[in-house]
């Protein structure tokens, strides 16, 4: 296991006061906090800061702490400190309750015996918290991303996902555990939308009701098509001849693809609606096409010969309207 | 738009049209249905049809819930600033949306 630099993580000096150390972490949990901060690697900062901040706020934590120096051996014993109650608070700085048990084995090397032999015990998934007055009966929610495809979200689709769950061993100890599950993504599902699966988060603690696994929804980029709620959009690449006399082309869908008929004297831009053709749902949303218009190169002969035979027969000024 | 699983695993997606009572949204958020009732005072969260004898909500309101109680315990975020940053994050969300929109080829004016 490796130590772990708490004043280094919330950017303050070994001898910064209480408030300097409140300060800073309430600045990072700003920063990071992954409700508000959703790059990637932001929750692990949330984590790591709400660890920190757990052991140096704690003036007896900090203490401990601060005797190990930078040499700390593993298998040192630490008296538990008078205060007792102060380590039912491990878990007001996480994410999710359940985040007390994701402190790091460093944090838990240190304190984690604390909480074991306070004789509260690890009464389930949460860990430790059984007599607290914020004791929940109810197992922990989960909270994932689920990615899908945009085709998913017209068909619906089975994923398996894989979470990782603490689970208290009968030492104790809490040990992160992958835990598979299949998943069925309703069809209609888009962007950014949550899927309550209900009873599959942790276990209950006693004879209370396992919590509730959500999944948010992200679709996986998509090459082709660009999706805005539960409209999807086509760019559909057309050449001069069929804007100009019309045409009827094939456009690929999620779904399939389909026969559009391109009005005759179309021009770029041009947003061709099909009706309920989006995503799924009641209302479903709308399917668009946008013209745009692809001009064949000129690299023979014969094409240069027709562009030629254009510029002398067609009376078109391009820049007609920009007054020059 | 319920489905079952094969493992019979009942999934709910939150959207505008799932209804739930306000018993499910405290079940669900874990939080008490007075806090609730300050969320819905301040215009976080709104029910469905007011002045019902029961309240019911968007299926959607779990997920700001959820929120709303994150912010505040983990930042220590009064009402009127869950609010106001809840309001924030979605306008983020959709400003980051039409960027991302408008980083690939052009948008279309308009539906015929």
């Amino acid at each position: 296991m490796e130590y772990k630099d708490y004043y280094k993580i919330l950017g303050v000096e070994r001898n910064a006061s209480q408030d300097d150390i409140k300060r800073a972490y309430r600045k990072l949990a700003r920063t990071y906090h992954p409700d508000v901060n959703k790059e990637a690697g932001a929750e692990a900062k949330f984590k790591d800061a709400g660890e920190a901040y757990e052991v140096l706020k704690d003036p007896e934590k900090r203490a401990a702490y601060n005797e190990l120096g930078a040499n700390w051996k593993q298998g040192q014993e630490f008296r538990p400190p008078p205060n007792w109650d102060a380590g039912f608070e491990f878990s007001g700085g996480g994410y999710t309750n359940a985040d007390s048990a994701q402190f790091s084995d460093f944090f838990e090397g240190l304190f984690g015996r604390m909480r074991g032999g306070g004789g509260a015990g690890f009464g389930g998934a949460r860990g430790g918290f059984a007599g607290t007055r914020e004791f929940h009966a109810q197992g922990q929610d989960h909270h994932a991303k689920v990615v899908i495809d945009l085709r998913d979200a017209y068909s619906g689709a089975k994923r398996s996902i894989t979470l990782r769950v603490p689970e208290v061993d009968a030492q104790g100890h809490v040990a992160v555990k992958d835990r598979t599950l299949s998943v069925t993504i309703p069809k209609g599902v888009r962007e950014g939308q949550h899927i309550r699966l209900a009873g599959q988060g942790s276990p209950g603690i006693g004879k209370g009701p396992p919590g509730d696994l959500y999944l948010e929804v992200a679709f996986a980029p998509d090459p082709v098509f660009r999706v805005e709620g539960k409209d999807v959009y086509l760019d559909l690449p057309i050449a001069p001849w069929e804007a100009a006399l019309g045409a009827s082309v094939k456009a690929p869908m999620p779904d399939g693809a389909v026969m559009l008929k391109v009005p005759p004297g179309s021009t770029k831009g041009r947003t061709m609606r099909l009706k309920g053709r989006g995503i799924p749902g009641s209302p479903p949303g709308d399917f668009y096409a946008v013209l745009k218009i692809v001009v064949p190169p000129a690299d023979t002969d014969k094409a240069k010969e027709l562009y030629r035979q254009m510029e002398r027969e067609m009376p078109f000024n391009p820049r007609a309207g920009l007054g020059v | 738009m319920a489905a079952k699983t094969p493992e019979q695993q009942p999934v709910l997606v939150l959207d505008e049209a799932q209804e739930i009572t306000l018993a499910e949204l405290t079940r669900s958020c874990q939080v008490h249905s007075e806090w609730v009732m300050e969320l819905v005072e301040e215009g976080v969260i709104e029910p469905l049809q007011a002045g019902g004898p029961q309240w019911r909500f968007a299926a959607t309101s779990i997920v700001r819930v959820q929120k709303a109680r994150r912010l505040q315990r983990d930042l220590g975020v009064n009402l009127p600033g869950i609010a106001l940053a809840l309001q924030l994050l979605e306008r983020i969300d959709a400003l980051e949306a039409r960027l991302r929109a408008a980083s690939r080829p052009p948008p279309p004016h308009h539906a015929e």
